[in-house]
């Protein structure tokens, strides 16, 4: 049975004319253990869907189960049980911790409320150690610091650390690393990975950054969402080799290659139009159809594509090039430029 | 027990520190306490001067009579002295009650949302557009204010309104924060989530609204007693203006130092209050503590 699972979900804000389909028919399942990594521009619907699952959204329509039971419809221990279960990170290290706090109080209070520590040594005792769980050493120079004296790569760290007070299952890391220096987002990344294998926590990693999703995701899978929908989902190795659905050829073409000669070979997508339809007036049929390169009319137009199953793994919400592979690096290198 | 006071003197020497961190405002500090020693020990050691002594009227301040005489020749630095604890009472209790009340009720305002907004919101806007000064002529009218706690409480109960709206954007802003999220992912509770994670990021501006309401509220209660709406039992500065005037000290030349006085004393005590915040700001703002 899997871990998380969204069934139908769909988040829409504000009212009449202004009203924005967020996210719209999202289903997925995620096993214990497991690494999604939900992939999207930005306003995709990616934030709005990981908030959902961490509880801190309610959905317009459609239901998220933890453990196979609606959390809806749970009672107040078992949503207790599910709140503990599920904890997020957030993207931007500086709006996530208080700056009026130590990193003390961050992380013992949790700890005191929810039980975890029976005294404010054995709290003390324990913040140490998960300060070094995520790699903050000496723990015990970060003890008194307040978010303003730390990094943005510490904060981001503290913040890994007050999620692992309550003994997670599940994190969903809502673009945790895409506001840090490039320097550090291995190390970052690093650790998350070790989180996964040491206590088995699943993830839900949210990025823009297919090459991070890549790096994070290459036993897991990955769903790419365009404007509130999956368009495409599927193992990682699948998805990043032999992708489908021309969004994620594009955002995959998209991705720079550090060796020039790959570079040199890579194939260029061209989009019909470089700009995101507004929320506020989305295409009819599939919403990727006024940018898509293989665009046939009274097709892409119709009906909203469902996603479909396809036999090298996944699904892909493309009628016309669903069965469909193309090479995204060319196996002939292209003539030198004169 | 010993350890416990231990730590309270090292804890109120710590805040100490921080707050020297910002001169001026540490200057301010230590005129307040030096204003609240005089109001509150000083009558011990200065008696109120009563005698009339018609030879010494309206002096300029000498080694006898420091801060001069009255149109009776009576001493003014002993009704200056004496003046003060009226005074400060009614600034500290109408402050006190105007900003717990903005602070309760504009967070809960903010962080409730819907229905209980609004009912909160609307009174506000009435007691808002309600003008103090003349109905608070006709209170007095109405009722006496001869208590000076009594006094306070009716102050602050009309002085709340503007913080109120102040807070409740705040709590409103503060509330959609990633950290707060965080305290609700973390399920630490609403109280949790209202006075550790909200209320201290708001702390300055409380303070600093807190130090307003407190000039506001003296404000408020020199006018009624100078109106002569409030009836003055013994001596206080704004009894001190309100006899400047009555005897017509304004129209003297030698009378300056009589009605300058008390209007130093408030002055005075109004600009210690408001750079003691920035001293305060330190304490509650640890990003502004450059010391560190």
């Amino acid at each position: 049975m899997a871990l998380i699972e969204l069934k139908n979900v769909s988040r829409t804000f504000g009212k009449g004319d202004e009203r924005v389909v967020a996210v719209d028919n999202v289903s997925f399942a995620i096993d214990e253990g497991e690494v999604l990594c939900l992939v999207g521009e930005s306003g995709c619907g990616k934030s709005t869907t990981g908030k959902i699952v961490a509880g801190l959204l309610e959905p317009t329509r459609g239901h998220v189960l933890f453990d196979g039971q609606d959390i809806s419809k749970m009672d107040k221990e078992s949503f207790r049980r599910y709140r503990h279960s599920v904890q997020i990170i957030h993207q931007d290290p500086y709006a996530s911790l208080n700056p009026t706090q130590t990193v003390r109080q961050m992380i013992t209070r949790p700890l005191l409320r929810h039980h975890k520590a029976r005294s404010n040594e054995e709290a003390e005792k324990r913040a140490i150690e998960l300060l070094e769980i995520v790699d903050l050493t000496p723990a015990q120079d970060f003890m008194n610091k307040y978010p303003h004296q730390l990094s943005g790569g510490q904060r981001q760290r503290v913040s890994v650390a007050r999620a692992l007070t309550v003994e997670p299952r599940f994190i969903v890391a809502d673009e945790a690393v895409s506001m840090v220096d490039v320097s550090i987002r291995v190390s970052l990344l690093n650790m998350l990975s070790r989180l996964q294998d040491e206590f088995n926590v699943t993830f839900l990693f949210i990025t823009h950054d297919l090459a991070l999703a890549k790096y994070f995701a290459w036993e897991g899978r990955i769903s790419v969402m365009y404007l509130g929908r999956i368009v495409e989902d599927g193992p990682t190795r699948r998805v990043v080799m032999d992708p489908r659905h021309p969004y994620t050829q594009a955002l995959l073409a998209a991705v720079p290659e550090a060796d020039p000669e790959l570079a040199r070979r890579k194939r260029r997508i061209e989009l019909r139009s470089a700009d995101i339809p507004s929320l506020l007036d989305l295409p009819s049929g599939c919403t990727f159809h006024p940018r898509c390169p293989y665009f046939v009319a009274g097709v892409c137009d119709g009906e909203v594509p469902p996603l479909v199953a396809i036999p090298e793994g996944g699904r892909v919400a493309c009628p016309v090039r669903k069965d469909i592979s193309i090479q995204l690096i060319e196996e002939t290198p292209a003539a030198p430029a004169a | 027990m010993g350890s416990a006071l231990l730590g309270a003197v090292r804890s109120l020497g710590a805040t100490l520190r921080i707050m020297s961190y910002n001169k001026v405002g540490f200057a301010g500090f230590i005129a307040v306490m030096l204003i609240l020693f005089m109001a509150f020990v000083g009558p011990f050691f200065v008696p109120l001067d009563t005698v009339t002594k018609v030879d010494q009227i309206y002096q300029p301040p000498n080694a006898e009579h420091w801060l001069g005489t009255d149109h009776q020749g009576r001493d003014i630095f002993s009704q200056i002295v004496n003046g003060g604890k009226d005074v400060i009472i009614v600034a500290v209790v109408a402050g006190a009650l105007s900003t717990l009340i903005a602070v309760t009720f504009g967070t809960l305002a903010g962080f409730a949302g819907g229905r209980t907004d609004s009912v909160i919101v609307s009174i506000t806007d009435i007691v808002l557009t309600i003008p103090q000064l003349p109905l608070l002529l006709v209170l007095a009218a109405l009722i006496k204010l001869n208590n000076i706690f009594f006094l306070g409480i009716i102050l602050g109960a009309l002085g709340w309104p503007s913080l109120l709206r102040a807070v409740r954007s705040q709590a409103l802003s503060l509330k959609q924060r990633d950290f707060v999220e965080a305290a609700r992912a973390l399920d630490l509770g609403t109280m949790h989530i209202i006075f550790r994670e909200i209320v201290p990021n708001m702390m300055t501006y409380i303070i600093i609204s807190f130090a307003l309401a407190m000039t506001g509220a003296i404000y408020a209660q020199v006018a009624l007693v100078l109106f002569g709406l409030v009836p003055f039992s013994g001596s206080n500065w704004g009894v001190m203006l309100s006899l400047a005037w009555v005897r017509g000290a304004i129209y003297f030349k030698d009378s300056i130092w009589y009605i300058m006085m008390p209007v130093a004393a408030i002055v005075i005590l109004q600009l210690s209050i408001v750079t003691m915040t920035r001293s305060l700001e330190l304490v509650f703002n640890p990003r502004l503590r450059s010391g560190e």
